[in-house]
């Protein structure tokens, strides 16, 4: 062998084999490991999650970020709408994330109505990054395709079975305690009140994601050929808003589809009452959110699946 | 390219294998075409200005060496204002604008020069020292002109070091791109170990600790005095995590190709005083400001109120070559005033010392309080090197001196992980400062056994902890 005639390559071609079998093996096992914690759930984010794309079989789910999970108060669509409801919400997320919970949910079963809520700014921020939420469902062949807009290389770095569970160490040990119950059917209320009365000034100074518009007008001409009712809807924040991209962008999804509604909130005043409904500039508090949630649910009463304009 | 992007762990072993295969002749014009592509990655047309700078010092050098006298002292002259006059569009034209607009509109003046909308080219203001070093020393007569003109590209463009430094010496570096560089195992292992603790400090410390102090410092105005306290300790160690990782990776990247580039942070926070402190801290440019200020200044060969204005200056400088921003040069000439104080009381610190040093316990304590206090006065420094601007700075004192409540926490998870993270680090640098139990190291354990593991160990807390986020290492942006 010609790696005889030079005995340092030979010596770190030996360590460096032993060295990265080992992190293979260790990496192969403890990936494992967490991955069956993580199908041990019982409650907490991670749970929440699993349940919106593997059990949930709601008549009406809310989709989103933070914003989507703090805003819909299920027990109140509940008593409007006489059905069934469930927050999907997650915090730190964004259209992406709901795109994707949307897309593996109707595998499995047509909803009478999907609310999405939608960020000020959604279409001009990046999401890169930000996906990883997903990387634990990458086995699911609705949610893989936006593992890519998790940023380049996903399928090479999932080769890595720790890598989809990266930073849940804590996550998954707290969500195998069946007490912690934070949530009701997934919302999470919030129980601040907004001390800050001065109202900040939203623009969206970034160029609109046109990979992030197509995904989004895809899944909503997916939900629309299964016909089922969309609402999206940007809730209410207290700021001053001065984004046009965002709104016009929902606004032409709901033309060009007529199962599809969209409800504008920003700069609605009655919404704007900082000491009374917002638990800081981005959310509504549990006082807020029933008095939204009930809004909503009677939008929907009023309009039923199916004569929604 | 980012030293903790998926790129580049793709970019940096075909790079050193292609390395060691090529014959030593050839093997500049691979390290110059990587280091291109490197560049390349962030904003490809800005490898441009890289050139021109190149060009400036490369022919300034053969004009410094060919004249005498007054021509010499001209071209360098020549040469060190073009290369600055680049650094100077790119990075201080808007920031004396808009000083000068808001001068002029305090005098009700007509001035209105247009904002120039122009991104900073990353590593500008390392790649234009590491230039101006060069000329610096052929004027000096301390290096010989490089002729090469690939070699001295490759001297400014080295992929390693190309970004943030470590800013080099010519007689450092130039020598080894025509040293002949086998494959070494020693060279080779010691380099992987540097990258490996370097992306651990960077991804595993520094960005999670970038969480919280982001999470405070963008909303200092809904948080109470102890929250920013905190998230001022950890910036102190997210830069300090975020800097000597990418230092400790690109010497590590160099050292596998048998390039050896200085040390640029020895355990800075250990440090008993402030000037001990910019002994370890950023050594490549605390050095370069020494040579190329604060001597040329007249160092501390002069009165003592001279020698106290070349320092206060020269960190001033330094503080303003950190970033066109008033909150930098008050970071900097902190730092000076820090380093001037001391002198008032040197005779007494010196007695107290000695009286000390007869009580070992009295010994201790007193490191112990130097090494704290040495850190709150840094930590201090930091208030303005985060801030924005000087208001934010002012509100941050201001809240920390007088409005304390409940912590912030945030995330539970990011916290418990940057306390745990931040001991860890804390634990091994302790060990490595003191010399402990026989100069324990894992990573350089006489055990076999335990190295691997510790790499493996190493590599799995990454892959568990880490931020895989891409984010920049924030000394790019200077």
């Amino acid at each position: 062998m010609i790696l005889y005639k030079y005995p340092d390559i030979r010596r770190f071609l030996q360590s460096l084999t032993i060295i990265l079998l080992t992190i293979i093996f260790c990496d192969f096992v403890i990936g494992r490991g967490m991955e069956y914690l993580y199908s041990k759930q019982k409650s907490g984010l991670l749970y929440r999650t699993t349940y919106s794309i593997d059990s949930t079989t709601a008549d009406y789910i809310a989709l989103g970020s933070s914003r989507a999970n703090h805003h819909y108060d299920p027990k109140v669509f509940e008593a409007v709408l006489g059905t069934s409801f469930y927050n999907c919400g997650r915090d730190a997320q964004g259209v992406l994330f709901s795109c994707a919970l949307a897309a593996a949910i109707i595998n499995r079963y047509n909803p009478k109505g999907i609310i999405i809520d939608i960020l000020p700014d959604e279409f001009t921020r990046s999401e890169e990054g930000k996906l990883s939420s997903l990387l634990p469902y990458y086995k699911n062949e609705a949610v893989r395709p936006y593992l890519g807009f998790n940023g380049k290389f996903q399928n090479v770095k999932l080769l890595s079975h720790i890598y989809p569970y990266n930073s849940l160490f804590t996550n998954l040990i707290v969500g195998l305690n069946n007490k912690h119950d934070e949530d009701y059917k997934g919302y999470v209320e919030l129980n601040t009140v907004n001390t800050n009365d001065r109202m900040i000034t939203l623009s969206e100074p970034n160029p609109p994601d046109s990979g992030k518009i197509k995904a989004f007008y895809k899944l909503v001409g997916e939900l629309e050929q299964r016909h089922i009712p969309v609402l999206i809807i940007i809730s209410p924040v207290y700021a001053t808003n001065i984004n046009s991209v965002t709104p016009e962008v929902c606004l032409n999804v709901a033309k060009k589809n007529k199962n599809v509604r969209f409800l504008n909130f920003m700069n609605v005043k009655y919404w704007q009452r900082q000491d009374l409904f917002s638990a800081d500039e981005f959310h509504l508090n549990k006082a807020g959110a029933i008095v939204f949630s009930e809004a909503i649910a009677k939008i929907i009463a009023e309009n039923p699946p199916g004569k929604i304009e | 390219m980012l030293f903790n992007s998926f790129d580049f762990l793709l970019f940096f072993p075909i790079v050193t294998i292609l390395y060691f295969l090529l014959p030593h002749k050839y093997r500049w014009i691979h390290l110059l075409t990587a280091s291109c592509v490197f560049y390349c990655f962030f904003i490809p047309v800005y490898i441009l200005i890289l050139l021109i700078t190149i060009l400036i010092d490369y022919f300034a050098g053969i004009y410094i060496e060919r004249s005498e006298g007054k021509r010499r002292k001209a071209w360098l002259v020549i040469s060190i204002l073009s290369t600055c006059l680049v650094l100077f569009v790119f990075k201080y034209f808007n920031f004396f604008n808009s000083n000068i607009n808001f001068i002029a509109d305090f005098f009700h003046l007509n001035y209105s020069l247009p904002i120039l909308s122009i991104i900073l080219p990353i590593g500008l203001s390392f790649h234009t020292f590491q230039s101006l070093s060069y000329v610096i020393e052929v004027y000096r007569g301390n290096q010989k002109v490089e002729t090469h003109f690939g070699i001295y590209s490759l001297y400014v463009m080295f992929y390693p070091q190309l970004v943030a430094g470590p800013i080099e010496r010519p007689q450092n570096i130039l020598h080894q791109f025509y040293e002949k560089h086998e494959f070494n195992y020693n060279d080779v292992v010691t380099g992987l170990k540097k990258i490996v603790w370097g992306i651990f400090k960077k991804v595993v410390i520094a960005d999670r600790l970038a969480i919280y102090v982001n999470a405070v410092y963008l909303n200092h105005d809904k948080h109470n005095g102890t929250s920013l306290a905190i998230a001022t300790v950890f910036f102190a160690f997210q830069i300090y995590c975020d800097f000597s990782g990418y230092s400790d990776i690109a010497i590590g990247c160099a050292r596998t190709m048998g390039f050896k580039l200085m040390t640029n942070f020895n355990r800075p926070y250990f440090a008993r005083s402030v000037s001990e402190f910019w002994k370890r801290w950023h050594i490549s440019l605390s050095t370069w400001f020494r040579d190329y200020v604060y001597i040329p200044l007249g160092g501390n060969r002069v009165s003592k109120l001279r020698n106290y204005f070349n320092l206060f200056i020269t960190f001033c400088i330094s503080g303003f070559w950190h970033g066109a921003n008033w909150t930098y040069v008050i970071w900097g000439g902190l730092n000076g005033i820090y380093l001037i104080i001391p002198q008032f009381f040197y005779k007494f610190s010196k007695h107290a010392g000695n009286v000390f040093k007869q009580n070992k316990i009295l010994d201790f304590s007193m490191k112990l309080f130097n090494t704290l206090w040495t850190f709150l006065l840094i930590a201090i420094a930091w208030v303005f090197f985060r801030s924005p601007d000087l208001k934010t700075a002012i509100a941050v004192f201001d809240k920390i001196i007088y409005k304390h409540g409940p912590v912030f926490i945030g995330n539970n998870k990011n916290m418990i992980f940057s306390v745990v993270f931040l001991l860890v680090l804390l634990v091994v640098e302790f060990f490595e400062e003191f010399k402990l139990l026989n100069n324990f190291s894992f990573f350089n354990n006489s055990s076999m056994v335990l190295r691997r593991v510790s790499y493996v160990s190493l590599v799995i807390i990454i892959l568990m902890f880490g931020v895989f986020d891409s984010s920049q290492f924030i000394y790019f942006q200077f």
